[in-house]
């Protein structure tokens, strides 16, 4: 999944909205620091699964060479990245 | 794909822990800030937050009840986008020298396509759907396109070089989703081949791509009318360089 900073930043808006409109939270900081933190999170979660994605096509190129043969690579390339996000125990 | 639920619990968690341990929020109820945090977060992914739909923005700038002159201004925007997004990637076509419009012989035959890192059904909708195309085609009725329903290495190039045949490629597959809406890419190109040419005499490579919104259709959908337009672009160029138009 790919997002621009603008629409991460509104993501990370409307939960801090949300979080102290409905979910009882009081801030203790400057609210756009407490933005930028869940913004923060929200990208480390995106870059992990890009990182997740480069891995998966490495792994796939490299079985394609040696395995070849007709084979669906979308579908290999989908399990192999479940696989890896099993394995590194991050949910997608 | 959309976030699974784990996912969105994951990420509401690592949220809510991530503001406590900076301190920089406090929580009267934790287990209830983390339930607002889950429902917002669902809501948000299944909202496209990448493209602000066109019907949104025009609602958006009806409902302002702005002047005449600012509403004018914003709705030419937005076509001016519309049309942009409405473009269509161009593609090319390439005529050699010693291409030759309207063959003689009946027998067109045609490869099977070979495809390159793409989902074996989509290869088979833009084969299938193309010689359909082809065989409906407004060529006089007695050309026929015959699929040579046989891997190009087991057929005997000397006999090949000398028919008429259309080989193709179908290749560049992309497909990138995200919680609320998916862009597919995909390529294809065919070749027409004249007996005594070593080379392809006409080539014609049509790159398309779909970008839809999860909500209005589904990527089994989207994937068919990607390889439908491709087939359908790409059996159109080819029959206009055969009438020679």
């Amino acid at each position: 999944m790919r997002l621009t900073d603008k629409q991460i930043d509104r993501i990370a808006d409307s939960l801090l909205s949300a979080l102290l409109k409905e979910g009882g939270a009081t801030l203790k900081s400057q609210r756009g620091e407490v933005i930028a933190r869940i913004g923060g999170v929200i990208r480390e979660n995106l870059k992990r699964e890009e990182a997740l994605d480069r891995e998966a096509r490495t792994l796939l190129e490299a079985h394609l060479k040696n395995a070849g043969g007709d084979v669906d690579e979308h579908k290999l390339l989908v399990m192999i990245k479940k696989k890896l996000a099993e394995e590194k125990d991050f949910p997608l | 794909m959309k976030f699974s639920e784990q996912r969105i619990s994951h990420l509401s968690h690592l949220i809510l822990d991530g503001l406590w341990r900076d301190d920089l929020i406090d929580y009267e109820d934790e287990a209830r800030a983390l339930t607002v945090l889950k429902q917002t977060l669902t809501r948000l992914v299944s909202v496209d937050a990448r493209q602000p739909r066109m019907a949104d923005s025009l609602r958006q700038v009806l409902s302002r009840g702005d002047g005449e002159a600012f509403v004018m201004s914003r709705l030419f925007a937005l076509c001016l986008v519309g049309a942009l997004l409405a473009c269509t990637p161009a593609g090319k076509v390439e005529r050699r020298e010693a291409f030759q419009p309207r063959p003689e012989r009946e027998d067109l035959y045609v490869l099977p396509f070979t495809r390159v890192m793409v989902p074996w059904e989509l290869n088979e909708t833009i084969f299938d759907r193309f010689v359909d195309n082809l065989n409906d085609s407004a060529l006089p009725e007695d050309y026929a396109f015959t699929i040579l329903k046989r891997s190009p290495k087991d057929i005997d190039p000397q006999w090949l070089g000398e028919q008429y045949y259309i080989s193709g490629e179908i290749f560049g597959f992309r497909q990138e989703s995200g919680c609320c809406s998916t862009l597919l890419q995909l390529t294809g190109r065919v070749r027409f081949h004249q007996p005594g040419q070593d080379q392809a005499t006409f080539i014609a490579e049509y790159p398309a791509e779909i970008f839809f919104d999860h909500d209005d259709s589904s990527l089994e959908i989207e994937r068919q009318k990607l390889a439908a337009e491709i087939a359908d672009r790409l059996s159109r160029q080819l029959l206009d360089a055969l009438l020679g138009t």
